[in-house]
C-alpha cells in the first residue's frame, strides 16, 4: 500500500489536469483548481519541516560545538531577528498603527507623519452590522436606517526593520553580490575552458569571439580595425557586406550568429528536452518509474 | 472493488503490464461520466488545444507501443552516455579519496519534472554510494524534495544491505532563496572538498557559481540539466554534461529495465515523426516562397 | 613566464575583470551602442501606437536580476509615457509588484502630468495558481478577477484607466520583464498562441539565446536581451540611463575575456607546437 496509494494520487491527479486541458467542464476545472490548491498548501506545510531539519543540524553543531559553530548561531539569530520583525510589523512597505481622531488632527496639522483615514460602511442587518463596499452603501433601494459610516483613522509608519533593513540593506545587496560573481566565474571558466583542442572549440572560439565583441559598442571599432581582414570573408555570408559595407558588420554578423546556428541549437535542444519531459511524466503517470517512490 | 488494480498488492506486482492500459481505460470512463453526471451533460472540448492534445496522444501512443514491444523481449540499442558511465568511476574516486559525494537535485520543488528526474537518478547512485561505503551529501532548496530525498536515499541504502550507514543529517535542507543555497553550496564544497560533486536537475543562474567552485576544488563534476541557457555553463566547467533529455533518459540507462528503455525508442520515434514533419513544411513554405506554390498549403494556415 | 600564464591562479582573472568592469564606470566611458533590429522593432510599435493606447507590462523579476532588467522597465516607461499611453503593471512574482512601484517612481517625477489610476497602474501580484500559464490564462479573459483589488489595497473597477481594460486582449503589447520562470513562455504559449495577443519580453543575457527562437517564429514581436537590450532601447528613447552607463564597462569586461582566452590558446598552441615531435 506504501507504493499503490501514491501511485493512485498520481494517476488521478494527472488525469484531471489532462482531461481539464482539452475538456471544458465546471467540475473538471475545479478539481484542477482544487489540486493545484493542494499543491501549495501541501509544500507551506512541507516548509515546517525543512526548517525542522535546518534547525536540527544547526542546534547539534552548536551544542557540540562543532568546527564553525559560530556561523550557527548566526544562522539561527538571523532567523530569530527576521522572524520577530515580521510579527511586529508585518511585511509591507509599510505598516498602520490605528489613532484616535485628536491625535490625526494633531499630526495631520503638523505634517510630520504620514497619517491615513479610511470611511468603512456597514449596513444594519438585524442589529448586526455587516461590513459592505461603498457601491452596495449607496444603493438608493436601501434605506438610511440601515446605513452606518465608521471613520477609523491610521498613523503609516514606514516598516524600517524589515522592508528596508533586511530586505533593502541585507538580503537585496547578498543576492546582487553572488549575481555578481557570475562575472568573475565566467571570466576564469571562458580563461581555462575555452581552448581550440579540436574543430568545435575552434569555431566555439570564433563564435564566442564575435558574439561576445558583436553585442557591445566596443564591437564597432574591433569591427573597423578587422574589416581589411574579415570582410572577404564575411561577405560570404552577407554579400551586400561588399556593396554597402556598414561599419555594423561586425554586430550584424554576431546577430547572425545569434539568429541562425544559435536559434537552431536551441530549437533542437527545446524540442529534445520537452520530448523527454513528456517521456518521463508518461512514465511517473503510469507508474513505471516508481524510483521517486522508494523500490520496495 | 472499483479500483482494484491497485487495492491488490499481490495482483498489482503480478499484473501483466498489457492488462494496466485497461483498468486506466475504466478509471477514464468512470471520470468522464462521473463528471458529465455532476455537470449536468454539459462537457465541450477546447477546439484551440486540439492539435496539442492530438500531438500528445500520437507521442504517448508511439511510447506506451514501444513499451509493449520492449515488453515482449529483445535487447534494444540504446547509445553510450558517458555522463552515465562515469558515475562509477566518480563514485569510485570519492572511494578512494576518501571523500564525500556531494549530488544535488536542482533547485525547484517536486513538481517540477527535471527535479523528479534528479531524485531517479540519485536513487541509483545512492545505492552506488551505499555499497563502496562513501558518505553521500544532499543539500536541497525544497522541503518536499528533502522528504522525498531522505526517502529514496533510506531506500537505497536498506535495498543494498547498508541501513547502518544511511545518516538522515547528510540530506540537508538550506534554503529556498537561489543564491543563498549557491552560497551554502559553496560553503559545503569548500570546507568538506567533496571528490564528485553531481548536480543533475534544474538549474538558473547559479549554476555556474556551484560548477566553477566544484572545479576550482579539483572534484570531478557530472551536471545535466534540460535549461537551454545554463547548458553552456556546464559544459564549460564540468568534466561530464547531460544535456537535455539525456537527463530524463538517465533512470532507464541505469536501470536497463526493458520497458524503460522501451519508452526512449518510443520518445526517439516521435522525434523522427517531428524531424520529417519539420522538413516537409519547410520544403512547403520553400516552394510557396521560390516556386509558386498555392499558400494554402502553408502549415500557418493549420496553426 | 609561460608556466606561469598558462596556470594562473583565477584570482588574477578576477582582478583584472574587476579592473575592467570598474574604472570605465568610475571615469564614466560610453560608447554609442549599435542598432539591434529585435529592440527596433519594440520601439517602432510602441512608437508607431496611437496615443492612448494600452501597454500591460509584466515585472516578472526580483532585485537580483534589477541591474539588467529594471533600465528596460525604466526605458519602456519613458517611452510609453512620452507617446501619452497607458500603462498597466503586474507580477507574477512576488518581488515584482516593488520593482514596478520604483521603476514608476523614477519615471513619473519627469512627467508631471501623469497621474495614478488615470495614466498608470500597478494591478500587484497575482495570488492564485502557482503555476504561470494558468495565471496568464485569467489575464486574458478576466483581468479584475484576477486583481480585485490594486497594490495600494483599493478596488481596481474604480479607477479611470480599467475603463478599457478588462482582460489583456485589450492591451495594444503586453511586455513580459522576465528572469526565469515564470514569465516569457508562459505569455507565449497563454497570450500569444491562443489569443492571438502581441507579446514582447525583455530577459536577462543569459537567457536571450533561448528566446531566439520565439523571435524568429513571430511569436515574440520584440526582444530586449540583456543589459545590451536595455542600452540599445535607452539610445533609441533617447534616456541616458544606467544600461549606456554600463555598457562601457561591459565592453571592456568583454574585451579582457577576449584577451584573457586569446592568451591562453596562444599558449596552448605553443605548447602543442614544442611537444610535437621534430622530424629531420
Amino acid at each position: 500500500m506504501k507504493r499503490e496509494i501514491p501511485l493512485l494520487i498520481t494517476f488521478f491527479s494527472c488525469l484531471v489536469l489532462i482531461l481539464d486541458f482539452v475538456i471544458k467542464n465546471e467540475v473538471l476545472a475545479r478539481l484542477a483548481a482544487a489540486i493545484n490548491d493542494y499543491v501549495s498548501i501541501l509544500a507551506t506545510f512541507a516548509l515546517v519541516l525543512g526548517l525542522a531539519s535546518l534547525f536540527g543540524v544547526h542546534f547539534n553543531r552548536i551544542y557540540k560545538k562543532r568546527e564553525n559553530w559560530g556561523f550557527s548561531v548566526v544562522l539561527v539569530l538571523g532567523f530569530a531577528f527576521s522572524l520577530l520583525a515580521y510579527c511586529l510589523y508585518g511585511v509591507e512597505k509599510e505598516y498602520e498603527v490605528p489613532i484616535p481622531l485628536d491625535r490625526y488632527e494633531v499630526l495631520s496639522k503638523a505634517g510630520e507623519a504620514q497619517v491615513r483615514e479610511e470611511t468603512v460602511h456597514y449596513l444594519l442587518v438585524d442589529g448586526r452590522e455587516i461590513r459592505v463596499g461603498q457601491e452596495i452603501f449607496e444603493l438608493d433601494a436601501i434605506g438610511p436606517e440601515h446605513k452606518k459610516k465608521k471613520v477609523f483613522y491610521y498613523q503609516v509608519h514606514s516598516n524600517y526593520w524589515f522592508d528596508t533593513f533586511i530586505f533593502g540593506n541585507v538580503f537585496t545587496p547578498l543576492g546582487a553580490t553572488m549575481f555578481s560573481l557570475l562575472a568573475f566565474f565566467m571570466a576564469s571558466a571562458a580563461f581555462r575552458a575555452f581552448r581550440a583542442k579540436s574543430i568545435p572549440a575552434t569555431l566555439l572560439l570564433v563564435s564566442a569571439f564575435f558574439v561576445m565583441l558583436g553585442r557591445v559598442p566596443i564591437g564597432a571599432f574591433v569591427g573597423q580595425w578587422l574589416e581589411f581582414i574579415l570582410l572577404p570573408i564575411a561577405t560570404l555570408i552577407f554579400p551586400e557586406a561588399w556593396i554597402s559595407p556598414s561599419n555594423q558588420w561586425f554586430s550584424e554578423f554576431a546577430g547572425f550568429i545569434m539568429n541562425v546556428p544559435n536559434t537552431a541549437g536551441q530549437r533542437a535542444i527545446m524540442i529534445g528536452a520537452a520530448l523527454g519531459m513528456v517521456a518521463a511524466s508518461l512514465r511517473i503517470w503510469i507508474g513505471l518509474e516508481k524510483e521517486h517512490l522508494g523500490r520496495d | 472493488m472499483l479500483f482494484w488494480p491497485f487495492f491488490e498488492p499481490p495482483a498489482t506486482e503480478t499484473m501483466h503490464y498489457s492488462q494496466r492500459p485497461f483498468s486506466y481505460a475504466i478509471c477514464l470512463w468512470l471520470m468522464l461520466t462521473g463528471s458529465l453526471h455532476a455537470s449536468g451533460g454539459f462537457i465541450t472540448i477546447k477546439t484551440s488545444e486540439v492539435p496539442t492534445f492530438v500531438f500528445l496522444v500520437v507521442l504517448c501512443g508511439c511510447i506506451l507501443y514501444y513499451i509493449s514491444q520492449a515488453r515482449k523481449g529483445g535487447k534494444l540499442y540504446v547509445r553510450k552516455i558517458p555522463a552515465l558511465n562515469s558515475v562509477n568511476e566518480a563514485v569510485g574516486r570519492a572511494t578512494e579519496m576518501g571523500r564525500a559525494c556531494l549530488y544535488i537535485p536542482g533547485i525547484m520543488d517536486i513538481d517540477d519534472i527535471q527535479t523528479l528526474a534528479g531524485l531517479n537518478i540519485l536513487g541509483s547512485v545512492s545505492a552506488k554510494t551505499s555499497v563502496y561505503d562513501c558518505e553521500l551529501k544532499v543539500p536541497v532548496t525544497r522541503s518536499m524534495v528533502l522528504t522525498t530525498a531522505q526517502d529514496v536515499v533510506k531506500e537505497a541504502y536498506l535495498r543494498t544491505g547498508h541501513p547502518d550507514t544511511y545518516n538522515a543529517s547528510n540530506i540537508q535542507y538550506l534554503t529556498d532563496e537561489q543564491f543563498a543555497f549557491a552560497a551554502g553550496v559553496n560553503g559545503i564544497i569548500v570546507r568538506e572538498k567533496p571528490a564528485a560533486i553531481l548536480m543533475l536537475g534544474t538549474f538558473y543562474a547559479e549554476s555556474l557559481l556551484i560548477a566553477e567552485t566544484g572545479n576550482h576544488i579539483g572534484a570531478i563534476q557530472i551536471a545535466g540539466t534540460a535549461e537551454p541557457s545554463q547548458l553552456p555553463f556546464f559544459v564549460a566547467a564540468c568534466d561530464y554534461v547531460l544535456i537535455g533529455e539525456e537527463l530524463f533518459a538517465a533512470s532507464a540507462y541505469l536501470s536497463q529495465d526493458p520497458m524503460l528503455l522501451g519508452s526512449l525508442k518510443g520518445q526517439d520515434v516521435a522525434k523522427i515523426m517531428i524531424m520529417i514533419a519539420i522538413v516537409i513544411a519547410a520544403v512547403i513554405e520553400l516552394g510557396i516562397q521560390f516556386l509558386g506554390l498555392p499558400s494554402a498549403l502553408s502549415i500557418f494556415q493549420f496553426m | 613566464m609561460l608556466d606561469f600564464i598558462e596556470n594562473l591562479d583565477r584570482r588574477y582573472v578576477f582582478v583584472l575583470i574587476a579592473l575592467s568592469v570598474a574604472l570605465p564606470l568610475i571615469f564614466k566611458v560610453t560608447l554609442p551602442m549599435p542598432d539591434d533590429p529585435q529592440v527596433k522593432t519594440l520601439y517602432d510599435y510602441i512608437e508607431n501606437l496611437k496615443p492612448g493606447s494600452q501597454i500591460a507590462i509584466s515585472f516578472d523579476y526580483d532585485p537580483s536580476s534589477e541591474p539588467e532588467l529594471h533600465p528596460m522597465a525604466i526605458a519602456l516607461l519613458h517611452h510609453a509615457f512620452r507617446k501619452k499611453h497607458k500603462v498597466l503593471s503586474f507580477a507574477l512574482y512576488p518581488a515584482g509588484p516593488s520593482m514596478a512601484n520604483d521603476a514608476f517612481a523614477k519615471v513619473v517625477k519627469h512627467f508631471p502630468e501623469v497621474e495614478y489610476g488615470k495614466d498608470y497602474i500597478n494591478l500587484g501580484f497575482y495570488y492564485g495558481p502557482n503555476t504561470g500559464l494558468n495565471q496568464v490564462a485569467v489575464f486574458c479573459s478576466d483581468i479584475l478577477r484576477a486583481f480585485p483589488k490594486d497594490e495600494k489595497k483599493k478596488v481596481t473597477g474604480t479607477y479611470p484607466i480599467m475603463s478599457g481594460f478588462r482582460s489583456l486582449k485589450d492591451a495594444a503589447v503586453v511586455i513580459s520583464l522576465s528572469a526565469g520562470d515564470p514569465g516569457v513562455p508562459a505569455y507565449v504559449s497563454e497570450a500569444n498562441a491562443k489569443h492571438g495577443i502581441n507579446v514582447a519580453a525583455g530577459v536577462t543575457a543569459v537567457s536571450a539565446p533561448r528566446f531566439y527562437a520565439y523571435y524568429n517564429s513571430g511569436q515574440l514581436m520584440g526582444l530586449l536581451g540583456g543589459l545590451g537590450g536595455a542600452a540599445s532601447y535607452e539610445s533609441f528613447v533617447k534616456v541616458k540611463g544606467k544600461a549606456l552607463a554600463g555598457m562601457g564597462a561591459q565592453s571592456f569586461a568583454h574585451l579582457v575575456i577576449i584577451l584573457l582566452i586569446i592568451i591562453s590558446n596562444g599558449i596552448y598552441l605553443i605548447r602543442k607546437r614544442s611537444e610535437e615531435p621534430r622530424w629531420s
